[in-house]
């Protein structure tokens, strides 16, 4: 186990290497169980004392188990708000693990492709990453974490309701798959409305990486399952896989389509966007979403020489403020942002 | 057209709903659809927080807030008589409409009634179906297992997967046998 947050900025998630099905469109897919100990209230009403207890208790029982003996065991007291903010850009650590750090930590797996938050929204979120769309095996994956916590410690059940959380939302099965989707032909053929309306009706949630529709930024999307409760696991994982995987249809038909119309466009878009991120001496998060967003594009199109997916990816999280911030090793002010974010994307673009 | 919910924003959505077997049709606006934040966040760098939404939950949250305002009546009473403190944790129901969080497992004990039909609405089902605990398959009590798979064959035979029903129903069988003092 390893005590402390050293190069955490300069690892790279496995499951950002581009390497796994539909991986062109979909970056990743994650599974989440939410866990509670039977005998103690949900974090946000517990006392210090209680959860101090359950802190100490399944940091300690967390730490031995296979997936995180040669991991990370983060104490959220102990990390620098600049750390924290790097956690979430990572997407390993949620708003509520962060807000309060008292009492509060994280485990994570070598790989970072594993981990578990401690006392956030629940006593436990058990969590498992894949690269691509795969939600089965994501499902999997934090299976085997769950059995190996309930070995330790008795979960907060119900013979009806099945797990119990902290919020009605995630009680039953307390799975949520979710996966970060890029769909650039679906926003500019102002498809997009149509189609993530439909999921919402079939109880998905859905959410632009920031802003709706043809403001969204890059194209990214957040898809999770709504309902947890009167399906089991495989369904959810199946019922998961089945419709992302007609939106992955959609996202390829709109692409050639929009090709066939204007090729020109197209490659205008993605060679200004390389040029840009090569080039740029200033530049905000949201204009390089949307510069990646087109490389993206243009790469899978075959329209720019072909970039590495991996790379890809881990551009999207390395350019985010914290890391940035880590990366050059003080924290940095408007413009500087902007600046220290250019010199990096010139850097990793520069040969490229 | 303005927003059917907070009559305020313009509506950009159409949500159809089945509510009681009847077809609903409401026009919303980004916000009370849950697909925009009420104040759009500023640059803050953080949107690779790829999945952190479900974590975080201002979706899920929001459609339960707005569930929970129809749930309760204005004066904060719960719809069913009964329980509006949990023995357990002291948490009340009151509490609950403000955090849309429990205050611990027995809470759900001591707010069935409610929440019951508000499980129903944000899930469709008020009835768990899935793993239990313990290593494997092994439910922790029969009666549970036999409702679980009651559901199931419910399910499976409205989604005409007779394969499935049928599997379900030897499973039932099996189990109401094994109650009669045959282990299974």
């Amino acid at each position: 186990m390893n005590p402390f947050f050293t190069d955490f900025e300069r690892r790279t998630p496995s499951w950002l290497n581009g390497v796994g099905p539909d991986a062109d469109i979909v970056v990743s897919t994650r599974a989440r169980l939410a866990r509670n100990l039977k005998a103690f209230p949900f974090p946000h009403h517990a006392s210090e004392v209680e959860l101090g207890t359950v802190y100490g208790d399944l940091a300690r029982r967390l730490s031995r188990m296979p997936h995180f003996v040669d991991g990370w065991l983060l104490d959220m007291l102990k990390l620098t708000p600049t750390m924290l903010a790097a956690l979430q850009e990572m997407s390993l650590a949620s708003p509520a693990l962060v807000r309060d750090p008292q009492s509060r930590g994280l485990v994570v797996s070598p790989e970072l492709d594993h981990s578990v938050m401690i006392n956030g929204e629940d006593h436990a979120r058990l969590v498992s990453f894949r690269a691509g769309l795969d939600p089965s095996r994501a499902l999997r994956d934090v299976l085997r974490l769950d059995q190996n916590l309930e070995a330790e410690v008795e979960p907060a059940f119900d013979d009806d309701l099945g797990y119990l959380t902290s919020s009605p939302v995630d009680v039953g099965t307390g799975l949520h798959v979710s996966a970060l989707i890029h769909l650039p032909g679906l926003v500019l053929a102002g498809e997009i409305d149509k189609v993530l309306n439909a999921l919402r009706q079939l109880q998905f949630s859905v959410k632009g990486l920031s802003g709706e529709g043809s403001t969204v930024r890059g194209a990214l999307f957040r898809i999770s399952n709504l309902i947890t409760l009167g399906r089991d696991e495989q369904e959810i994982a199946e019922d998961f896989q089945i419709h992302v995987g007609k939106i992955l249809i959609y996202e390829r038909s709109a692409r050639d389509q929009l090709f066939a119309r204007d090729a020109l466009g197209i490659e205008d878009l993605a060679h200004r966007s390389l040029a840009a991120i090569r080039q740029a001496r200033l530049i905000t998060a949201q204009e390089t979403f949307d510069h990646l967003s087109s490389i993206r594009l243009g790469t899978s199109l075959g329209i720019l020489e072909p970039l590495d997916l991996g790379l890809l990816n881990r551009v999207l999280m390395q350019h985010q403020t914290a890391h940035l911030e880590l990366a050059v090793g003080r924290p940095l002010a408007g413009r500087e942002k902007s600046a220290a974010r250019a010199a990096y994307l010139r850097e990793v673009f520069a040969a490229k | 057209m303005t927003c059917q919910r907070c009559g305020k924003r313009d509506a950009t959505v159409h949500l159809v709903e089945m509510v009681d077997s009847r077809r609903v049709s409401r026009w919303l606006c980004d916000v009370c659809a849950g697909r925009a934040p009420e104040n759009d966040p500023e640059d803050k760098g953080y949107g690779f927080g790829a999945h952190a939404d479900a974590s975080g939950g201002d979706e899920e949250s929001y459609s339960l807030a707005s569930f929970l305002g129809q749930m309760f009546e204005p004066t904060g009473k719960p719809p069913e008589g009964g329980v509006t403190t949990c023995p357990s944790c002291r948490y009340t129901l009151d509490q609950f409409r403000g955090t849309n969080r429990l205050g611990c497992p027995r809470c759900y004990d001591a707010f069935r009634g409610p929440l019951l039909s508000i499980l129903g609405h944000l899930h469709r089902h008020a009835s768990h179906l899935g793993k239990v605990p313990g290593h494997g398959k092994s439910p922790t009590s029969r009666t549970g297992a036999l409702k679980r798979a009651r559901v199931a064959l419910e399910k499976a035979i409205a989604a005409e997967d007779f394969e499935k029903a049928a599997r379900l129903r030897d499973e039932i069988s099996r189990l109401e046998i094994s109650g009669d003092g045959f282990p299974s």
